[in-house]
């Protein structure tokens, strides 16, 4: 079994924190959160994608840490959750990510 | 340009990891109720409760960092890399013991500290009334995508 967590960062105060767990080769786990810090404070997650029970959805928070939504979607990988990141950014909350 | 922290966790290291998620959860039931509870709300707790599980279970665990913002280059002075060389190779107390070590005034060693740990470099943890510098990594590398 592999643990691997990964700060990913996209501008000087957004990131993506990945948590993917694996096992025999394959994905068992994964968590990637979209996370923003205002003025030098703590994280605040703004977007989460993750398969915990092993069912992939992602979840949206309300810019605070209030979770707001949670809603089915396909699996995400880190790849395509930071591709996703970069174009829209805080944009994404206010959009119906579950279908992109 | 992208810079690629990495960072292999020690048997040691993990052994840190788990009592301090045992300080700040009691159990890992107790922690897994919470997150159960909470369906996913805090994703701090779900992912302490994964590695706290796996760790557990002897999986092997590895950091990264990945930083392709150019403005990291405002935060890594010459001075800031040698105290992060020094930090990956040598265990240090508190950030007195960093700043004799490396006969640097203490504002200034603590100044550099806070600016690395804004990118996650370096970890500063509480220990007793002072705060202990670790470096966050044992690896880096800058590469330039073509």
């Amino acid at each position: 079994m592999k643990l691997t967590r990964q700060r990913t960062w996209v501008h000087r105060n957004e990131m993506v924190e990945s948590l993917i767990l694996e096992d025999g080769g394959k994905i068992r786990f994964y968590s990637h959160t979209y996370m923003v810090s205002t003025k030098g404070r703590a994280w605040t997650p703004y977007v989460k994608w993750d398969n915990w029970e092993r069912q992939p959805h992602v979840d949206r928070f309300d810019g605070s840490g209030v979770m707001v939504e949670q809603k089915p979607c396909n699996e995400k990988t880190l790849e395509e959750v930071l591709k996703l990141v970069k174009i829209f950014r805080k944009n994404l909350l206010s959009m119906d990510i579950s279908q992109l | 340009m992208k810079i690629r922290i990495s960072k292999r966790w020690k048997p040691g290291d993990i052994s840190d990891l788990v009592t301090s998620f045992g300080r700040k959860y009691g159990t890992l039931q107790s922690l897994q109720q919470k997150v159960s509870i909470s369906k996913c709300d805090s994703p701090e707790q779900m992912s302490d409760f994964i590695v706290w599980k796996h760790l557990s279970q002897g999986a092997e665990f590895q950091d990264i960092i990945i930083i392709s913002d150019t403005e990291i280059f405002e935060t890594l002075s010459p001075k800031r890399v040698e105290m992060l060389e020094y930090l990956m190779s040598n265990d240090v107390t508190s950030i007195r013991h960093l700043s004799t070590s490396l006969k640097r005034n203490y504002k200034n060693v603590y100044d550099d500290l806070v600016a690395l740990s804004k990118y996650g470099l370096v970890d500063l943890t509480p220990s007793g009334r002072s705060l202990k510098p670790a470096a966050a990594a044992s690896r880096i590398e800058i590469s330039f995508d073509v």
